[in-house]
């Protein structure tokens, strides 16, 4: 069984490989993100390893934030409360936090954008600088001293004795002098962070903390208990910092970096996952024809006395040895695609400590398993209709052809799964699941039934809409368009299998095209309808939520040209045990937005909140409800509702300027909106705020209208990424494709060969071929547009409370859309027909 | 061969010191072994002999589908071994009608869609007086909307029969065309191609190992080894199976 199953494979190398390609790139996306993010890990294991050795404790703020925390900060008389417990033999403090930009020759900000702009202390002991690595030059030695990372340097162009301004949300402008430049670990930089670092009073002054420090490194004595010794610092430190062992810090160092890491994982797995869907279309469909095509081979073992499972043991070892092989390939090819991951990530700046490629047994194991699952699991019906095949078929003429069954079972399928992905996606969107994962999950199931569900349904409307499509083809090209309008729609399942892997690419490029194209209207409304204003100055690095000193807004409130303005302000917390944000208004906010069903009060006291009325709604709050959040700085503070609205710019609670400069460290300002007063123009406005940013870098002004443009042209770039990544699975199913179409020409050789003795020329036969590519592809892809706007209506529907206005679909790049995936569809067609049109006319027609 | 060349507009093909060679070595075989015939315009030649004599080889060497090892064939007054693939098929198409023994026609395109697919082909439309002329001939009219699939045996046949005539071809290849029919649908055709010979001056070349298929024909050329080895005109099937019994024992 074994031999034979390897026989059929090794006499069919063509679909071997093709059938094998989907599930190479669907294997090799999900080993490649298990191999980058391994490697990735252990590098900086490594490094906080080395960071921390030659350390014994290390002391920290102890806060749940992962991500959002902008570190504790402590009196320094903390240290001396460390140095003076027994056992301690030497303390080492330690200060970092955000928002310092170093800037290159220009005067512009280097990095930003995302990655955050850190700063901190490098005490001269470099080995306990938190994984820093001195590549040049020394550690900073008085003020005027800085040491920045290597990616930095790099793009700023700067050696070491050079001059380096810099800036911070406490500090104007200031130069320094390069002493030094660091690595992280191996790596230039940190994920795309930038590092500035300072001796210890410039990181305190730079950071606005006189005198604070967000940690200690601590040596014990050498006979000291470790643990003992912990357990006795630690009570002497206050409530919201906690000492640990060097072990257990870098520990957990390594694993906020994994988790950081890990929502991109989770990003490259999903797109690996739906390559593999996308791939169990074409496994599928190839086996189908596979098995149509050796009906009476099938029915001969069968007549000699094969039994039913040994029919489909036969099909299934076929689809196993395709899985194993083309799963294995897929790891190696994972591997290299985590190379180029590592590379095309610090082409666009954001390098991550690497080093040797780690592959995990995880990693072969959950590759292999899926690679080869969903291979033996796309055979399994294929394999079964093939048990079904009756041995007198091996003697009867027309055995090859495939019997067209009732569509009845079809369509009852069909309407089912569809319902059922229905009834989950309007759950997921509309239900209150209680948490985001649960409505995600639901928000899947129900796109990947209505998937399916189209799938199986298309093959109810394929002849009619292929030659619909087809018609053009045909009244231009004549024969040959009219034959592969005819084949398109000959088997409608064949089509449909091979256009349904088309189908969600492109239903998911629709997908993503629709919402960011909505997002943008939303956005549009926000900015021209939401604000009674026309200026808004925000911190240059608007994503990193660093913001700039509260002295800007003061002086550029007070001038003449400035009617009103009003600055909001944005933080981390944690609400109900997630983080999340909290804003924060001032008392002009009536004056410059808009505010619709107002409850209360939108001045809030020191402990007041105001909540926006969806949010509000879901959750029962009304006016006195009590709200606890908590800050990393000053811990948990219960706030009362005061004021329910409808409003933009209130999106999350919201609570007075007041409240936010008592609660977070740096009491930075996040964005202030401006209404320039009459007798000015705008422009005017524009250039006299500028003028009063001159001496803050970190602050850019710009009018509304830029700002708008801007966002979306951010979400432009994010559409971008996705598209590029939906665009791989388009290509799997052009190899779907080219696969059918190879099957196809094998199947029709007879008659391919009739033609070409009746008068069809080579340039007329690939003619044809290539428009049946074309037609299929086309199918494909009008359905993918229909169900990517449906998807995309139900999306805006459900985020509706959200404050999501706009339902756009941009019908000139799905036309475009269409257009290319046909077109690269006959680029797809070449191979099967230039076989075509090769056909020995004689084999053809003597062909048995 | 110069001398030949005014000549040639007389036959509709001809075939000249025509050799077919197969394989090379020990697995070489002579298919054609210098054959020289010519096939005049409005004659019906069946060609006969045992399997394995040549006579399939010699007729796709005539049509075109195959080429000489050495030799010459020339349809129409064109001689096919300076074509390229191209130019051959535009002379498939212009100047030859087919009838092979099964699958003769397309199974997506309906009956007429069938019968007018090389004149379609090539871009044109077929006349329609002769169109009507020669659906009315085979009897078909009422079946021209339907899919092969939906046709008997017989009928598939006279559709493919109507196909290699819609184009007024210098000459008609066939190729057992009564092979897979019972001899009611077989007399059937035959007359039909018969008639095409007789009313419209069709020139016909049948191969066929049926001594009554052959009867049809004006003239038969007997094939052994690759070689002509008798002519026959007039035939009738008795004379025909008394000529055959002589042949490859």
């Amino acid at each position: 069984m074994l031999k034979a199953a390897l026989k059929s494979l090794l006499a069919h190398k063509t679909r071997l490989i093709l059938t094998a390609i989907s599930i190479i790139l669907g294997v090799a996306f999900v080993a490649g993100t298990f191999v980058y993010t391994d490697t990735t890990d252990r590098a900086f294991s490594t490094i906080m390893d080395d960071a921390f050795s030659g350390l014994d404790i290390v002391v920290s703020g102890d806060s749940d934030f992962t991500f959002g925390g902008t570190g504790i900060y402590f009196d320094e008389s903390m240290l001396d409360d460390i140095a003076a417990v027994d056992g301690v033999e030497s303390v080492v403090p330690g200060i970092d936090g955000f928002g310092t930009q170093i800037l290159d020759p220009d005067g512009e900000p280097i990095g930003g954008g995302g990655p955050p702009q850190l700063s901190g202390f490098l005490p001269e002991e470099v080995g306990t600088a938190g994984g820093f690595v001195l590549r040049q030059g020394r550690a900073p030695a008085s003020d005027g001293e800085v040491v920045i990372d290597a990616a930095s340097a790099d793009t700023g162009g700067y050696q070491v004795g050079d001059t380096v301004a810099i800036v911070s949300q406490a500090l104007p402008v200031a130069d320094y002098q390069l002493v030094g430049v660091v690595g992280f670990g191996q790596a230039d930089n940190l994920g795309g962070a930038t590092f500035a670092l300072f001796d210890l009073l410039t990181a305190q002054a730079v950071l606005g903390q006189e005198g604070k420090v967000t940690g200690a490194f601590i040596q014990a004595a050498p006979d000291a208990d470790i643990a003992a010794l912990t357990q006795r610092i630690d009570q002497v430190l206050p409530d919201n910092a906690k000492a640990q062992t060097a072990q257990s810090a870098s520990e957990e160092q390594a694993a906020i970096f994994q988790e950081a890491l890990s929502f991109f994982s989770i990003f490259l797995l999903v797109f690996g996952f739906i390559a593999l869907f996308v791939g169990t279309f074409i496994i599928y469909n190839t086996f189908q024809i596979v098995i149509a095509q050796r009906v009476r081979e099938l029915a001969l073992m069968r007549a000699i006395g094969s039994t039913r499972g040994q029919v489909v043991r036969a099909v299934l070892i076929e689809a196993l040895i395709v899985g194993v092989i083309a799963s294995a390939i897929g790891i190696a090819v994972g591997a290299g695609l985590s190379v180029l991951l590592r590379l095309g990530l610090e082409a666009a700046g954001i390098t991550l400590p690497g080093g040797g490629l780690v592959i995990q047994a995880r990693t072969v194991i959950v590759a292999l398993g899926v690679g080869v699952v969903v291979t033996v699991l796309s055979a399994l019906a294929p394999a079964l209709q093939a048990s079904r095949i009756a041995p007198v078929a091996a003697m009867r003429q027309d055995a090859g052809r495939p019997r067209e069954r009732s569509l009845l079972w079809r369509t009852i399928i069909g309407a089912l799964l569809l319902a059922a992905g229905i009834a989950s996606l309007a759950t997921g969107l509309f239900a209150d699941l209680g948490n985001t994962v649960a409505a995600l999950s639901s928000i899947g199931l129900g796109a990947v039934l209505i998937l399916v569900a189209a799938y199986v349904l298309s093959a109810l409307i394929a002849e009619p809409v292929t030659r619909i499509i087809g018609a053009p083809l045909a009244r231009i090209q004549g024969v040959p368009g009219r034959l592969a309008q005819r084949n398109a729609g000959r088997s409608p399942r064949r089509t449909t299998a091979t256009a349904a892997a088309i189908m969600i690419g492109i239903a998911l490029i629709t997908l993503v095209t629709v919402l960011t194209a909505s997002v943008r209207d939303t956005i549009d409304d926000v900015f021209t309808g939401g604000v009674n204003g026309e200026v808004i100055a925000l911190g240059s690095d608007q994503f990193a939520l660093t913001g700039f000193p509260a002295a800007f807004g003061e002086a550029a409130a007070a001038l003449p040209e400035v009617e009103a303005a009003s600055r909001l302000q944005f933080g981390p917390v944690i609400r109900d045990g997630s983080e999340t944000f909290v804003n924060a208004i001032d008392d002009n906010f009536p004056e410059l937005f808009d505010v619709d069903d107002l409850e209360g009060s939108l001045t809030p006291s020191d402990t007041g909140i105001i909540v926006p009325r969806a949010m509000a709604d879901s959750n029962d709050w009304q006016l006195g409800t009590t709200i606890d959040l908590t800050f990393e700085q000053t811990g948990t503070v219960t706030f009362t509702v005061e004021g329910i609205a409808d409003s933009t710019f209130i999106d999350s609670p919201t609570i007075g300027r007041a409240a936010y400069n008592a609660n977070f460290a740096i009491p930075a300002d996040g964005q202030i909106y401006f209404r320039i007063a009459d007798g000015f123009t705008v422009e005017e406005g524009v250039a006299a705020i500028s003028a009063v940013a001159e001496e803050f870098p970190t602050v850019n002004v710009q009018t509304l209208g830029e700002f708008s443009a801007e966002l979306q042209d951010s979400i432009g770039q994010v559409l971008s990424l996705l598209t590029a990544l939906l665009g791989l699975t388009i290509l799997i199913s052009l190899f779907g494709v080219m696969n059918t179409l190879l099957l196809s020409v094998h199947e029709r050789t007879r008659e391919i060969g009739l033609l070409r003795a009746v008068g069809l020329d080579r340039t007329q036969t690939r003619r044809m071929i290539r428009s049946e590519a074309s037609i299929i592809a086309t199918l494909g892809s009008l359905l993918g547009v229909g169900l990517g706007i449906f998807f995309g209506w139900a999306v805006v529907q459900g985020l509706e409370a959200e404050g999501f206005t706009g339902f756009s679909v941009p019908i000139p790049t799905l036309l475009l859309w269409i257009v290319v995936t046909a077109l690269l569809a006959v680029v797809f067609a070449l191979l099967p027909a230039w076989r075509a049109s090769r056909l020995d006319v004689l084999d053809a027609i003597s062909y048995e | 061969m110069t001398a030949a060349a005014p000549a040639v507009d007389l036959y509709a093909a001809r075939i000249d010191n025509g050799v077919k060679v197969y394989g090379s070595g020990q697995a070489q075989v002579v298919a054609l072994d210098g054959i020289t015939e010519t096939f005049k315009f409005g004659e019906f030649t069946a060609i006969m002999g045992p399997s394995g004599s040549g006579k399939s080889t010699l007729l796709h060497c005539v049509a075109g589908l195959d080429d000489l090892t050495s030799g010459t064939v020339a349809i129409g007054g064109v001689e096919l071994g300076s074509l390229n693939d191209r130019e051959l098929t535009h002379l498939r198409r212009e100047k030859v009608g087919f009838i092979f023994q099964a699958f003769n026609l397309v199974p997506t395109l309906s009956a007429e869609e069938n019968i007018i697919l090389p004149l379609s082909i090539a871009g044109r439309r077929a006349e329609p007086q002769w169109f009507d002329t020669v659906v009315d001939t085979i009897g078909l009219r009422d079946r021209l909307a339907h899919r092969p699939s939906e046709l008997s045996g017989g009928q598939q046949q006279r559709v493919a029969a109507a196909r290699a005539l819609v184009s007024r071809p210098a000459i008609v290849f066939a190729d057992e065309p009564s092979g897979n029919l019972d001899s009611a649908s077989g007399n059937e055709l035959l007359g039909f191609l018969r008639r095409a010979v007789d009313e419209f001056g069709q020139t016909i070349l049948m191969v066929t190992h049926d001594p009554n298929a052959a009867s049809y024909a004006d003239r038969i050329v007997f094939l052994d080894d690759g070689k002509v080895v008798d002519h026959m005109t007039q035939p009738t099937a008795d004379k025909v199976l008394d000529r055959m019994k002589g042949i490859g024992g």
